[in-house]
């Protein structure tokens, strides 16, 4: 293309007819580069006009459209329950099922169970954490009342009489440690 | 005997005349459903669609007002459907070409084919090597470009009525058909015989 020549865009504006510079047409005629752009553009719409898929409507099809037609109401319920209304309300919907169960959830659950310092739960069981168990605090050293006393109040042996009678426990080897194989 | 207008027949529906609906639907039957064929590839879903499209134009009879062209009015609800489909069509998992290649063999059945827009035996042997070049080439088209191309090539939509269509100017449709056009050169240069400029 020389420095004259128009650029593409009029090229293929006039090719489509959607100009008709005459400047333009009388220097496509006398510009060989500028004629041949403008013959491919032609050349482009004969190739296209080459696709030409099957599109036979079904036979049933003015049938559906009739039958669906003559239920307006029908119709009316889909806007609401069908995919149209659904891609706008589903995310907004969603956000306030999930805030309504969060709520919900929270309403009914349990109060928190306060927690035990470490140190007493090794030393009911010691087998759960030896290291600690091994090292009693040494900050608050308890008598042997105090810590039977303190057993009995663990939450995990609210029954303390119930459990202190449990028949497989009485009958451990009184000293042993460990259960044999 | 004269022909009514798209117009008028619209203006009877609107006042509750079945027949008037009929002529419209017999009229504008065949040209749509190859729109949305053409925008959407699968037969069935295009069906659809269209029968979709008809079923707005009904709804809306009692709020209908002739200020455009009845078929402006028609291909704009076709438009939105066919981009509406295409966008849920794309934001469905698909089966990865490489996997389908690999089993020699399509394990996808019908309703997946349909959902993925993939045409069917039947339609792949229908369709020639030719035409399917042609169509890949518009379907790699931006979802408005491909619009354009379609209703300008192959609807036989004026340049304005297709502004109104896709709601741009008149001057931004015709730069969406160029760059349309040029992307269309380039993929389709083996079938322009003088190759490329």
């Amino acid at each position: 293309m020389r420095k004259n020549c128009p650029d593409r865009e009029d090229i293929f504006m006039l090719a489509k007819g959607m100009t008709s510079e005459r400047e333009a047409l009388a220097h496509i005629t006398n510009c060989a580069g500028c004629r041949k752009i403008f013959e491919s553009y032609r050349r482009l719409d004969d190739v296209l006009e080459q696709w030409n898929p099957d599109a036979q409507a079904s036979p049933w099809f003015d049938a559906r459209v009739r039958a669906a037609a003559s239920q307006p109401q029908a119709r009316g319920m889909r806007g609401f329950f069908g995919l149209e209304l659904n891609r706008w309300l589903a995310a907004p919907v969603l956000a306030a099922l999930l805030v309504m169960v969060g709520v919900i959830a929270f309403r009914h659950s349990p109060p928190p169970v306060p927690v035990k310092p470490v140190t007493q739960v090794a030393a009911v069981h010691p087998a759960v954490a030896p290291a600690q168990a091994a090292k009693p605090a040494p900050a608050a050293p308890q008598s042997g009342a105090q810590e039977v006393s303190m057993y009995q109040n663990l939450s995990v042996l609210e029954d303390y009489d119930m459990l202190a009678g449990f028949d497989v426990i009485s009958e451990l080897p009184k000293g042993s440690s460990k259960v044999a194989d | 005997m004269a022909v009514d207008s798209d117009l008028e027949l619209m203006l009877r529906v609107s006042r509750g005349d079945a027949d008037s609906f009929g002529v419209l639907l017999n009229r504008h039957r065949g040209p749509l459903l190859s729109y949305f064929v053409r925008m959407v590839r699968d037969r069935g879903l295009a069906e659809d669609l269209a029968q979709e499209a008809f079923l707005r134009v009904y709804q809306a009879r009692e709020r209908y007002q002739p200020e455009a062209k009845f078929t402006t009015w028609l291909y704009r609800i076709a438009t939105n459907l066919a981009l509406n489909a295409i966008r849920d069509r794309q934001s469905d998992p698909v089966l990865p070409e490489a996997l389908v290649a690999e089993t020699n063999g399509d394990f996808a059945s019908p309703l997946e084919r349909a959902q993925d827009g993939r045409p069917n035996v039947e339609e792949q042997l229908a369709e020639s090597d030719r035409e399917r070049m042609i169509r890949e080439a518009i379907e790699a088209l931006p979802e408005k470009q491909r619009a354009a191309v379609i209703l300008h090539k192959y609807q036989d939509v004026d340049y304005r009525q297709i502004a109104s269509i896709l709601k741009v100017s008149e001057s931004a449709v015709k730069s969406l058909l160029f760059r349309a056009y040029e992307s269309l050169r380039v993929r389709l240069e083996p079938l322009l015989e003088g190759g490329l400029v």
